[in-house]
């Protein structure tokens, strides 16, 4: 399994946290309110013990927002939360209490959450590509929701994970979600050279 | 010529394109654009979008096409929190703005970055569920106030049944004393008062019953107490206990017991409760000078089954579906005295609580049988 030395795994934290503040700030604006984002923790898994770093979600009924990133980088960023909580977080933001079911999204619903995912993952995405020197292009987000297994393409099999755990803040909730990036080994590879190449730049 | 068709079906196309090379200036605008913005392509191409839509300087859609150009970002901007991004219009005539979700996409061709801007009008399928959600908004009000009312009109009459009950259950006590002569002779005239207004007492005071017990079983309070018991006693019990009220009715009660003890897990109050109930409908809608049986035996899967049978008019088929529903009563009987109508729904919640079934057989003008059944306990147990 793929480990980071302690400084690889500060500054690759470090980058996404600055790609998630910029989000977290793209969001207040949008609802008006505070949004805080933070990925406190981020780890590599493969895709066959992914449920066991999926602490604290029940991978039964989770809500994901998908969308894949090709150029130097290749994979797809999924956003992951409780499937009753993603309901949570749209109904807070779009400061909606009434929906039309209460166990289902609406296309409308379907469409403010996939917007949030798109905002948060290319949010992550930007902070590596603009900060690692990568070129990455991103395709829309695509919405769905069920098991983990059901949220998995066949090809997703031979992927190496990097999970982010985000934590979300609005208003007094705290809602906890996950980031991954699934990405074939010589992606990781790559990245993991450039975070040394940045940190090699950085003047000591 | 294949260039040429892929312009021409993208000019064409019922969604609004706009492109935009990496100066944000426009360089394609199709003619949904051109409709829905009501400005010809020949006034926009060569312009940037801020200069034709000074609206979405600093806005996310600006955010958005800088994020696709620099940084190959594709981006969703959902009519939730971006209704009227662009200034479009539905119509027109007139003014009413046009409900939009956009997508942003970077494309590189010959080495140059451009933004593809796709824009979908949402006004029918938005107002379409704004228009379910204050329906089902509507509907959701209307449950809480009904289920508010509900609950208003049970404890009221919860509460009014037991006031009532304390009062009625002292007149029919002293009703019972003068007619059991503890005062002396009663008159052959008042006689016959007193015996109306006792029996009268006595039936609202059944009614009342019914009532608190109905309020008992739907709040889940009513308690029952198991223990093992033989339904030939029971049964039999029962019958005597009831046999004046088969003479008032003009028929008599036949018990049938089983030869061998018929051991259940009963609550022996509810299920008597249950008994009574279906022996006193069993004599109100009999013909008179009939009998009505009271027959047990043991059926399939070791469950006993308890019937009561009558000879009477008879349940008509409009009446058989929800004969166990509350306030459901025969209408025409030939029986003057009517109940609460909650009689036989007490019973079935009392037979369902002892994981038991109850049902009924009716021929028209015939015979009528009510039965339930129980599972049999070994006597080991």
């Amino acid at each position: 399994m793929i480990t980071l030395n302690e400084l690889q795994h500060d500054t690759l934290t470090e980058i996404i946290n600055i790609g998630m503040g910029s989000a977290a700030a793209a969001m207040s604006i949008m609802v008006r309110d505070e949004v805080n984002i933070s990925v406190p923790d981020i780890s590599f898994s493969s895709i066959d013990t992914i449920q066991d770093n999926l602490s604290g979600l029940d991978t039964n009924e989770l809500a994901s927002v998908r969308q894949g990133f090709d150029g130097e980088l290749m994979g797809d960023a999924m956003l992951l939360f409780q499937g009753d909580k993603s309901l949570e977080i749209v109904r807070l933001l779009l400061s909606n209490t009434m929906t039309i079911d209460n166990n289902d999204f609406s296309d409308f619903e379907q469409e403010a959450l996939s917007e949030i995912g798109n905002i948060i993952l290319n949010a992550g995405l930007s902070a590596i590509a603009n900060t690692l020197k990568f070129t990455v292009n991103s395709s829309l987000p695509i919405y769905k929701q069920g098991n983990l297994n059901k949220l998995m393409a066949p090809s997703d099999q031979t992927q190496t994970v990097l999970i982010l755990r985000v934590d979300l803040s609005l208003e007094t909730k705290q809602i906890k979600g996950y980031v991954i990036y699934l990405m074939d080994i010589q992606s990781i590879d790559l990245l993991i050279e450039h975070i040394d190449r940045y940190i090699n730049s950085i003047p000591s | 010529m294949h260039e040429q068709l892929l312009t021409k079906i993208a000019l064409n196309t019922d969604i609004g394109i706009i492109v935009l090379n990496s100066e944000k200036t426009i360089v394609l605008w199709n003619k949904w654009i051109e409709k829905t913005s009501r400005r010809a392509s020949t006034e926009t191409i060569g312009k940037s979008l801020s200069k034709v839509f000074p609206e979405t300087i600093g806005s996310r859609l600006d955010q958005a096409i800088s994020g696709a150009i620099n940084s190959g970002n594709s981006a969703l901007l959902s009519s939730a929190w971006n209704l009227h991004t662009l200034p479009l219009f539905k119509t027109e005539s007139t003014d009413t703005r046009l409900m939009q979700s956009l997508m942003i996409k970077p494309i590189s061709f010959d080495g140059e970055s451009y933004c593809l801007l796709e824009v979908f009008d949402v006004t029918n399928s938005n107002n379409r569920e704004a228009l379910l959600r204050e329906k089902t908004s509507e509907s959701v009000h209307a449950l809480n106030a009904a289920e508010t009312a509900s609950k208003t009109k049970t404890e009221y009459v919860s509460t009014v049944s037991h006031e009532l009950r304390t009062p009625l259950t002292s007149i029919t006590g002293a009703l019972g004393l003068i007619l059991g002569g503890v005062v002396g002779e009663i008159p052959e005239k008042a006689r016959g008062l007193i015996e109306v207004a006792n029996y009268n007492t006595t039936r609202l005071l059944s009614i009342i019953n019914d009532l608190l017990d109905i309020e008992k079983i739907e709040a889940g309070k009513m308690e029952f107490i198991f223990s093992q018991v033989d339904l030939n006693q029971l049964c039999s019990q029962v019958v005597e206990h009831n046999q004046n009220y088969a003479q008032s009715h003009n028929v008599r009660f036949e018990c049938h017991l089983n030869k061998r003890p018929m051991l259940v897990s009963a609550d022996t109050h509810r299920i008597s409760q249950v008994l009574a109930n279906l022996l006193s409908n069993a004599a109100k809608f009999s013909f008179a000078d009939h009998a009505v049986t009271v027959t047990l035996n043991e059926i399939a899967n070791k469950h006993c089954r308890v019937a009561i049978q009558n000879h009477g008019n008879g349940i008509p088929e409009s009446y058989q579906e929800t004969l166990f529903e509350k306030f459901t009563q025969v209408q025409g009987n030939q029986s003057a005295s009517k109940g609460s109508g909650l009689g036989l729904n007490i019973c079935r919640a009392i037979i369902n609580k002892h994981d038991g079934n109850i049902g009924f057989h009716s021929i028209l003008h015939d015979t009528t049988t009510f039965f339930f059944d129980l599972k049999l306990v070994d006597s080991a147990n």
